[in-house]
């Protein structure tokens, strides 16, 4: 409980230091904001109007303290460049994004350990090499060729699903899946490759372990020792790399959205940084950095309860 | 593998003679030049290196060449030879505006590799320095600076480089400084590990007993022992560069028009990708070849310094 209340405190605290540092940078950035809503045909008097309304001309403290205090009551302030408030751009957007990560993530856990397992189980040198060169390609290519590759065989060629015909979850759910599957498995790819090493690893690891030895001098059979004995603690030691393949998945579906023309956050994060639009990138920002700290905070309370060895010695 | 089981159950014993027969029998093989062994021998160990630095090395060597030789100019457009497959003339086919994508590729390789290059070895030095400083001082210092470290490497590695190119004034090489960052935390754990590795080692105290000064110690006596992991690191972290370049290239955020880039050709296919395959085909193979002979060099070091 101790160690539950700490890890929060230091969420909260990492997350402080972040929105710090996020309101900051964008503040330094040469351009005033004012001037690029209004253009450049804007009066002084409009200018400072706008200012004034923004808040602009006070100081940087307040500022802050007023960004802080509008973000927790969900207002981000406004977007420059849709003219409409941060948060009215973020509807819907989020739950596709989140959607697409807990496809990729499911993708990546269904596949990458019984893979990893099942690879373990195996030394002989073909299905190594064959098991590395795999590896190697899949966490080579990048992610918007794979998604291209997946667009052209599938879409275009087999007409599996419409490309860039995005079909919203509520208008149509199957035809929704059907479009999202692809994306998911474009972003799922390199990060499955990187649990299934990881796994492998592990697996071996504690197979030479002396539980393993009694549980084949018992009797048991190999499927039940590898599935039921070493995988639960292989899965322990592979627990702390969710937050990275969290991450890894986010770092995907930036582009990946991109690619298939899906309207999510990283659809609209690309779109305002390209047209400089900072309270959008601000909030994006901090969006993605509450749900990356929420992500590790959870895996570490996890570790905790998964493995009795790390309660104990604190 | 095969050393690594030390029980004294039969079936374990049993199937380490397989192992070790099966070893023996493949190192005969190699002896022998098998097609079998060979191929297997390619993709481990040193032969992993070598593919690398032949598959990078040609890479290289087009990128290079591109300075002064193209076979197609690499900006003209001529609407008489659009679309065309791959042929003797134009080893990757015409894009829809004709021009030679072989030739826009050989260019895309210098600039992509320009880019993560410099990237890499700007984030190596800062993170060489680093390092060393906070693994060799430790205390307050190395705290904040490890905090911060391990705070930037939570976030996504794209999100970082889009909020940099972002704040940053938009230019030609923008994207540099942009990457460099997402390169730091790693190496310079790397450097700060190895640093607190040989710190107390006794070679370093003997020559700190004979009035070194702290700065030699650490770039004379410790960082030529970090060599070989960082290297290796290095290499790798070249391969995640052009990943992250090319990603942000076909964003329309790194390398700026009109010079070709890898990312921004495939961008420029995608849309005709039915039509002419090759044009998107060819950056991004191109891409996944480069990286794979990164990796394997890298891998290929691994292996051969620190095993």
């Amino acid at each position: 409980m101790r160690y539950f209340v700490k890890k929060f405190g230091i969420m909260l605290l990492t997350l402080f230091v972040i929105s710090i540092v996020t309101f900051w940078l964008f503040h330094i950035v040469p351009g005033d904001p004012a001037a690029m809503m209004l253009g450049t045909s804007a009066s002084q008097e409009q200018l400072d109007d706008l200012r004034e309304e923004l808040g602009l001309n006070r100081p940087l403290v307040e500022q802050y303290a007023d960004w802080v205090t509008g973000a927790v009551h969900g207002d981000f302030g406004k977007s420059i460049m849709y003219r409409k408030p941060v948060a009215r751009l973020l509807k819907g957007k989020l739950s596709v994004t989140l959607i697409l990560g807990a496809m990729s993530l499911a993708l990546v856990i269904l596949i990458g350990i019984p893979l990893g397992v099942f690879t373990a189980g195996r030394k002989h040198a073909i299905s190594e090499q064959l098991l590395n060169i795999v590896n190697i390609l899949g966490i080579s290519i990048p992610g918007f060729f794979l998604s291209i590759l997946l667009i052209w065989v599938f879409g275009l060629v087999l007409h599996w699903f419409a490309p860039g015909r995005f079909v919203t979850l509520a208008r149509n759910p199957a035809k929704f899946f059907q479009f999202m599957i692809f994306p998911a498995i474009a972003i799922a790819i390199p990060q499955t490759c990187v649990l299934s090493k990881y796994i492998r690893t592990a697996v071996i690891e504690e197979v030479r372990s002396d539980y393993v030895r009694t549980a084949r001098s018992k009797g048991s059979t190999k499927f039940r020792i590898m599935y039921v004995h070493v995988l639960k603690n292989a899965i322990i030691s592979v627990v702390p790399l969710i937050g990275m393949i969290v991450s890894g998945i986010f770092s995907g579906s930036i582009v990946i959205e991109q690619v298939f023309g899906i309207p999510g956050i990283g659809r609209l994060l690309i779109a305002s940084v390209t047209s400089r639009d900072y309270p959008t990138v601000q909030t994006l920002v901090m969006y993605i950095a509450i749900l990356i700290l929420v992500v590790n905070f959870i895996v570490d309370i996890l570790i905790q309860i998964l493995d009795p060895r790390i309660r104990i010695s604190r | 593998m095969v050393n690594a089981v030390n029980s004294g159950v039969p079936g374990e014993l049993k199937r380490k003679k397989v192992e070790n027969a099966a070893e023996k029998a493949r190192r005969e093989k190699k002896g022998h030049k098998s097609k079998n062994a060979s191929v297997s021998s390619w993709v481990t160990g040193d032969a992993e290196l070598r593919i690398g630095l032949v598959v990078v090395g040609f890479i290289v060597a087009l990128g290079i060449l591109s300075i002064f030789y193209t076979p197609f100019d690499v900006y003209e457009m001529n609407t008489s030879i659009r679309s065309q497959a791959p042929s003797l003339t134009h080893f990757f086919g015409t894009d829809n505006f004709g021009r030679d994508v072989f030739s826009r590729a050989m260019v895309g390789a210098r600039f992509t590799l320009l880019v993560s290059v410099s990237t890499v070895l700007l984030a190596a030095v800062i993170s060489i320095i680093l390092g060393l400083v906070c693994g060799y001082a430790g205390g307050m210092l190395d705290e904040i600076v490890m905090r911060v470290i391990d705070a930037i490497n939570s976030f996504p590695s794209i999100l970082i480089a889009l909020v940099m190119v972002s704040i940053l004034n938009y230019g030609k090489l923008t994207i540099i400084p942009a990457l460099v960052i997402m390169f730091i935390p790693s190496f310079t754990r790397i450097v700060r590990t190895g640093t607190l590795q040989y710190k107390n080692a006794d070679f370093v105290l003997s020559n700190k007993v004979f009035g070194d000064s702290d700065v030699r110690i650490l770039f004379v006596h410790i960082l030529p022992n970090i060599y070989p992991l960082l290297l290796s690191s290095i290499v790798i972290g070249l391969s995640n560069a052009i990943l992250a370049e090319s990603s942000m290239s076909y964003l329309g955020l790194g390398i700026q028009p009109p010079i070709p880039s890898w990312g921004r050709m495939l961008k420029e296919a995608q849309d005709i990708i039915f039509s002419t395959p090759w044009a998107a085909l060819a950056p991004g193979l191109m891409i996944v070849v480069t990286i794979v002979g990164l990796n394997c060099i890298g891998e290929g070091i691994r292996k051969k310094y620190l095993s």
